[in-house]
């Protein structure tokens, strides 16, 4: 009662104190302090959420060889396993289940963007058939092959499954089918194969989303039908492709139209990297709205947006992009896994030796054939053919994840009476390929001895070999005649070249893909420099004038001394301390002599082209850098 | 095979290139389709000199053009011992240049798959080293990345130089490692190349697909 309410003493209150009607004695007197968790619920407990995801991470970091023996993946299931475990000892009931929507319009979007954007756009489309090949015709296969078989397997009586339709395994088979980019991205991340390999695994794991999507609203329509004609069937090849090209040109487009707005952002930089978030996802979910491919749709604008935007933008702006852009899908992948972890523990299950086993001995059946033979027919097409390692670890590599999770819980429970079957089943089949496949792929791979991903690339020699050589076969191909791919590529370029670019871009001067690796290094380079400190200790009046004054004039022999000597001193500095992270840091330790002289060589030029080139004139920490130093 | 087809020039069994490549399965049909476009290159005759290589429209816009042409007549290339440049080529000698842009067998060993990288790579270092003294200097890499970004008017000679001078640094780690504070790199030899892109299978892009022949070669 309110009488007992003390001044001072923390009220429980719902918020609102009990109106004065009554009688004056039953007046509140005023709270000094209350509490109102109602009130903040939501956003709390999201808070909440993501900081313990969060902090579970740092956790597993402490323990430095922890996360190379068991991927992360793992870890934070083990997390969600454990709190699901609490909440539901707590309260004796169900823990909330991951909601497919919060999935599926929230924490997905993040992650493929992040992937679709940073994807080396050279190797996919030098691969694209062959991940296209896996994507529609693996799935297919794997989605049939699993449905079939495992209907072969109801039929005998003695599993006590009797009652779940050809029609129910054949979607089953569709939604487990799909290899998912989550799990496939964080398991590989830590093994990094070499990256045709990866660009195989993980263009497919996108490219599946179409026909899983086509695929798992067609056979529960199906489910859901009387009778199906042949038409019905005809409809289905038809929307595959609706799903598919219609998420794409969704992508492509509203990628064109987020590269023309920058262009124009000039003065308002600060939300520049807003409008790149904004229209990826609005593409994600313009696609959703039609029921078209949603992920087809956030990779095609992400890797449109990602050629012009990147000339657009400031250079803040581009870091912002993409430091923001990983912040949000390593969250979002964390909360997945922790969800997952959550959602397992609870009343939702039904055991039955028979489906389990058998639905992980087809996947992994079915996936191992499917790659087999799939391979060898596309060997005949490729130029370089993929050997036996190859096409284990690509088979190895199908992992699934929160994609078909959420896909099984959306299932409706009036068709499928069976579904908490198919939940444990699904379960089982994701903890397996997470835990079992995720654990030993690293181990194989050593142990395969499959080609790794080289650190010590040649950045700038790689860069301009590729250039060099694509202009050598297009060479070799107009003299003997004959058009191939490089004929069609050099064409785009051209067209792009012409209009694409002067419509989309601010500045657009002829860009060398050569020219700007090198100046992206450069920069880089210099903001390391920069930001360990070298500004202060460099005075050096003579070539602040210079730069005022546009000339250049020869410094003296003693300046020239001094400078070598910072230069060196502090160079070697620089690289020991950034090449363990700085996968495009230069040479480790060159010749001195050489180093200085190229390096004083390279800040004369990269003054000077800082002065022409407008884009990078509003670098102000770079130019502070560049004309103190010089 | 040089009886059955018409027109096809009797080449002498014995000559190594033309073993090579039929050891290693290019097909009668392709080597039909390059003879053809051989006579057209050559208006019908036995040989082509440098100036047969201007009557191809597409070339013009290639920056490294000169470099393309270079290379079928570069001795070396040619598998002949003499250096220099050869003053015309015959169809062997252009079957020979072909050759090294072979897509990898299936059924290929390893001996022959190192045998066949080094070659294209030798191909390639050849390009490079202009002056034929079996090192890429710094000068020489200049050059190559400034006919690269020769297509682009708005970059100065500057930045070519830049480039060149980053991507030698590269090389000089690579291939040298640790440098003393007197060494000087004097320039890329071709075992140096190969350790540059040991881990990278470069080779692997280098190779035209004859499987599909499309006679567009109509260009005049």
């Amino acid at each position: 009662t309110s009488e007992g309410q003390l001044p001072g003493a923390a009220a429980m209150g719902t918020g609102t104190p009990p109106s004065p009607s009554g009688t004056a004695f039953e007046e509140t007197r005023l709270h000094v302090f209350t509490l109102d968790y109602p009130h903040v619920q939501i956003p709390f407990e999201i808070t909440l959420w993501i900081l313990l995801a969060s902090l579970a991470k740092i956790g597993f970091h402490l323990y430095h060889k922890l996360p190379s023996i068991v991927p992360e993946s793992c870890l934070l299931i083990l997390v969600g396993l454990l709190l699901g475990g609490i909440i539901f000892g707590a309260e004796e009931k169900s823990p909330p289940v991951m909601n497919s929507d919060v999935f599926f319009l929230y924490l997905l979007p993040p992650i493929v963007l992040d992937a679709g954007y940073f994807m080396p756009t050279r190797l996919f489309f030098e691969n694209f058939g062959t991940i296209f090949w896996y994507a529609v015709v693996g799935t297919l296969w794997n989605a049939i092959g699993i449905g079939i078989s495992l209907y072969g397997i109801c039929q005998i009586s003695a599993f006590g499954l009797t009652d779940i339709t050809l029609l129910q395994n054949l979607l089953f088979g569709s939604l487990i089918s799909a290899v998912d980019p989550v799990a496939v991205l964080a398991v590989f991340e830590n093994i990094h194969v070499n990256e045709q390999l990866y660009i195989l695994v993980f263009g497919e794991s996108l490219l599946n989303d179409a026909i899983t999507v086509v695929l798992y609203n067609l056979f529960k329509s199906f489910c859901q039908m009387r009778t199906i004609k042949v038409i019905d069937i005809f409809a289905g090849i038809a929307n595959f492709f609706i799903v598919g090209i219609g998420g794409v040109l969704i992508g492509i487009l509203l990628g064109f139209v987020a590269a023309f707005t920058t262009r124009f952002t000039h003065k308002i930089r600060v939300i520049e990297p807003l409008f790149v978030f904004l229209y990826s996802y609005l593409s994600y979910i313009t696609a959703e709205m039609f029921h078209l491919s949603g992920i087809m749709a956030i990779t095609a604008c992400a890797m449109t947006m990602n050629k012009y935007v990147e000339e657009n933008v400031s250079q803040k702006s581009y870091t912002t992009i993409k430091y923001f852009m990983k912040m949000l899908s390593s969250v979002s992948e964390t909360l997945i896994f922790i969800f997952m972890g959550v959602s397992t523990v609870g009343k939702n299950h039904e055991w039955n030796w028979a489906f389990v086993s058998f639905t992980l001995l087809f996947c992994l059946i079915w996936r191992a054939l499917g790659v087999f033979v799939l391979t060898q027919i596309i060997n005949v097409f490729r130029t370089i053919p993929l050997t036996f390692k190859d096409q284990f670890i690509i088979a190895y590599g199908g992992l699934r994840g929160a994609i078909c999770f959420s896909l099984v819980f959306l299932l409706p429970p009036a068709v499928f009476p069976r579904k908490k079957l198919f939940i444990t089943a699904v379960i089982v089949v994701i903890f397996f390929t997470v835990f079992i496949q995720g654990i030993t792929i690293r181990p194989l791979v050593e142990f395969l001895d499959v080609k790794r991903s080289n650190k010590k690339q040649p950045a700038v020699s790689e860069e301009i070999y590729n250039r060099f050589f694509d202009h050598v076969k297009t060479g070799i191909e107009d003299v003997c005649g004959h058009w191939g791919h490089n004929f069609w590529r050099d064409k785009f370029k051209k067209f792009d070249n012409k209009y694409l670019r002067r419509l989309l871009i601010r500045e657009n001067q002829p860009k060398s893909s050569i020219v700007s690796l090198y100046k992206k290094l450069e920069i880089k380079h210099a903001i390391e420099m920069a930001e360990s400190g070298m500004i202060s200790k460099v005075p050096s009046s003579v070539s602040l004038s210079d730069y005022h004054e546009g000339k250049i004039k020869p410094l003296s022999p003693t300046e020239m001394e001094n400078m070598r000597e910072i230069l060196t001193k502090n160079l070697y500095q620089i690289r020991h301390r950034t090449m363990s992270y700085n996968r495009h840091s230069l040479a480790a330790d060159a010749s001195e002599k050489q180093a200085k002289e190229i390096l004083i060589r390279r800040r004369h030029s990269l003054r000077e082209s800082l002065r022409k080139t407008n884009s990078l004139s509003r670098e102000r920490p770079v130019l502070a850098f560049c004309s103190g130093f010089c | 095979w040089g009886q059955a087809q018409m027109g096809v020039p009797r080449v002498p069994r014995g000559s190594a290139s033309v073993t090579s490549l039929l050891s290693l399965a290019v097909t009668s049909e392709q080597i039909e389709h390059l003879h053809r476009r051989f006579k057209q290159l050559s208006q019908d005759q036995l040989t082509i000199r440098k100036e047969n290589f201007d009557s191809i429209p597409d070339l013009e816009f290639n920056p490294i053009r000169g470099k393309i042409v270079h290379a079928f007549f570069d001795k070396r290339n040619l598998r002949q011992e003499s250096d220099g440049l050869a003053e015309e080529i015959n169809f062997e000698d252009f079957l020979t240049i072909m050759s090294y842009f072979r897509p990898i067998e299936m059924n290929m060993d390893e001996e022959q798959l190192d045998r066949f990288r080094k070659e294209k790579l030798k191909f390639l270092f050849h390009m490079y080293d202009s002056d034929h003294d079996g090192k890429i200097t710094l000068q020489e890499y200049r050059n190559v990345v400034e006919e690269l970004l020769s297509g682009n008017p708005h970059l100065e000679k500057e930045s070519a130089r830049s480039i060149a001078d980053g991507a030698m640094m590269e090389a000089a780690s690579i291939c040298v490692g640790q440098m003393g504070p007197d060494q000087v790199y004097e320039g890329i030899t071709f075992e140096d190349f190969l350790k540059m892109w040991q881990g990278i299978d470069i080779e692997t892009k280098m190779h035209v697909r004859f499987l599909n022949v499309d006679t567009i070669a109509h260009c005049y």
